[in-house]
């Protein structure tokens, strides 16, 4: 698609923007440390979770189109690549989460779980710091496994329809179906456990939904945008940005779907250890932030991207992507803090935690993006060999 | 046909029909026949054309518009009949809700709408393109059945107010038709 000539020019502001990102980040982390060591690493978390579900999600959609196959998804495979390229950085970035389990996680803390007698039970066969390690490192060894087949499949440049290109295919949906398991099982470890007693069976599936749709949001968000500064649109640009436009649209449908039926199931249940996680968000002000997701997470994109024109339209298609991308955040601290809150500071909140979350999810960001610039030569001029292949031999052409 | 008076009747036509010999022809002569201000035309071809409806003037169609409205009424149908049937019809008193619980009332709704959009996207398909269609005067043209495999036709319907036979069977033969028949209804 894009030449890697073309990334060049514009290589050096993403990377002074990063540079700047992670220092303002490292010094508002550093003023959220010394005022809570607790509230540092619940907004740690959020903004690794942030950008880890990025990359996870790149991978996820990666996979997904090697198994659909198609020209649809080719505008944002290279960025996809480049995103999914994250997943080893972030290994290293879990560390410090895993360090300090006991100043996030209270079933960590051993002088909680002896008070509590389910805490204890469960402790027994699932939530310990040891089996939390032991997971993380399975998760890892899954995801970068993953990654490592599909710069594997982008050295390899394989035509369709050859035996290599198939047994990318099978590893691609073997891979995905164990991603599934790990997406769910990590979001039970990372973020349900926030509060031990409280349960979802739905929770990993709505993080999936979001993670998907998260990474697909900022990849046409920067394929929009790359294509606005180069000027006029092809015919068939037009036609990718308006299939990509419907499969974003379908995912916000289906993240709202979930996101609903958790809701809605607690909802008629009205048990007291299950309407506790939904009051905790919807009380001290938090009612505002579900109304927000509700209304530019699902409502504004959705009823926008009805529209054919607004999905042909390169402009108003980033803009609906970005809202996405931003809201995705927001999604993530309406999950983790009012957790945290209620139990690190007994239901006091800390009064400049969304500046810490903002402060972090920068710094982070700030090393995310420069190790995602640094890596979109490369599978830009990978994406153009297989453009190039696939013209030669005739095959998915048109 | 025949008259009382044995004579033959001149029977209305269609149009007529060029044939041309490939997919590029068929889309160059669809241009000129549009810019010769025909506007009651169609082409037909054993593939998709890239172009070629934009070159004949088809209009996009109708049917989102009616999709939306199908669902918009399928939502609003769904969420009136629970509705009246929790309120209005039989008020109860379920766990202490409300009888007027909006989340219970959401699934609901939900797939109403998309009943109402799936079955209006269906219908109105079929209302729209006239499918399915039994008959139609161009399958009179001995050759027609070979649109599917390897011919290209372009028809100049009898309906256009520009219409005259013989000017318009002359008007395709000199933008490149190779053979042309006049279609009786």
């Amino acid at each position: 698609m894009t030449p890697a000539s073309n990334q060049q020019p514009a290589a050096r502001s993403p990377l002074q923007l990063a540079g700047g990102a992670i220092v303002v980040g490292a010094i508002v982390g550093a003023i959220g440390w010394n005022q809570n060591h607790h509230q540092f690493f619940a907004s740690y978390l959020v903004a690794w979770l942030f950008w880890n579900g990025l990359a996870l999600g790149s991978m996820a959609l990666l996979l997904l189109h090697n198994l659909t196959g198609g020209k649809w998804m080719e505008p944002v495979r290279p960025y996809l690549r480049a995103a999914a390229g994250l997943i080893p950085v972030m290994a290293i970035l879990f560390i410090p989460i895993a360090l300090n389990l006991k100043q996030i996680y209270e079933w960590a803390d051993p002088a909680v779980v002896e008070g509590d007698a389910m805490l204890q039970y469960k402790a027994k066969f699932y939530l310990n710091p040891s089996g939390f390690y032991i997971r993380a490192a399975i998760y890892f060894t899954l995801w970068i496994s993953l990654v490592g087949l599909l710069s594997w499949q982008g050295r390899a440049n394989a035509a369709p329809d050859t035996p290599a290109y198939n047994r990318f295919r099978r590893f691609s949906g073997i891979g995905l179906g164990l991603h599934g398991l790990a997406v769910t099982f990590s979001s039970i470890d990372w973020m349900m456990s926030l509060e031990p007693h409280w349960f979802s069976a739905i929770y990993g599936v709505i993080i999936f939904a979001a993670q998907g749709v998260g990474a697909l949001a900022l990849s046409i968000a920067l394929a929009t945008r790359a294509a606005r500064s180069r000027g006029e649109l092809s015919k068939l640009q037009i036609h990718e940005f308006h299939d990509l436009g419907k499969l974003m649209s379908g995912l916000i449908m289906f993240w709202m779907y979930v996101q609903f039926s958790q809701l809605f199931i607690i909802w008629y249940g009205n048990l007291p250890e299950e309407v506790v996680w939904v009051i905790r968000r919807l009380e001290h002000g938090w009612l505002w932030v579900a109304l927000s997701l509700l209304a530019f997470h699902w409502m504004v994109p959705f009823f926008g991207l009805l529209s054919r024109e607004w999905k042909r339209n390169p402009a108003r298609l980033g803009f609906m992507a970005t809202l996405i991308v931003v809201m995705e955040w927001v999604m993530y601290v309406w999950y983790v803090e009012p957790a945290v809150q209620a139990h690190a500071h007994h239901g006091e909140y800390h009064p400049f935690f969304p500046w810490i979350d903002a402060g972090l999810t920068a710094a982070i960001g700030g090393i995310w993006w420069l190790v995602f610039t640094l890596r979109q030569p490369k599978t830009f001029a990978q994406a153009e060999a297989v453009a190039a292949k696939n013209k030669k031999k005739g095959a998915r052409h048109g | 046909m025949t008259s009382p008076h044995g004579a033959p009747e001149p029977s209305p036509l269609y149009g007529v029909l060029g044939e041309f010999a490939d997919a590029d022809s068929l889309l160059e002569a669809a241009h000129k026949v549009r810019e010769a201000g025909y506007v009651r035309t169609d082409a037909y071809a054993p593939m998709p054309i890239h172009g070629l409806a934009e070159a004949l003037g088809a209009k996009r169609t109708k049917l989102p518009l009616l999709v939306l409205l199908g669902g918009i009424i399928g939502g609003l149908a769904g969420y009136g009949l629970c509705y009246y049937c929790s309120v209005i019809a039989y008020p109860m008193n379920i766990g202490g809700r409300p009888v007027h619980s909006w989340p219970a009332f959401i699934p609901v709704t939900f797939e109403t709408t998309i009943l109402g959009a799936a079955i209006t996207a269906v219908l109105g398909m079929l209302a729209l393109n006239g499918l399915p269609m039994p008959y139609h005067p161009l399958f009179n043209v001995d050759d027609f059945n070979q649109a599917s495999q390897n011919r290209f036709f372009l028809c100049i319907e009898s309906a256009d107010k520009k219409f005259d036979e013989a000017l318009a069977s002359d008007f395709l033969r000199s933008i490149g038709a190779t053979h042309v028949t006049s279609v009786e209804n």
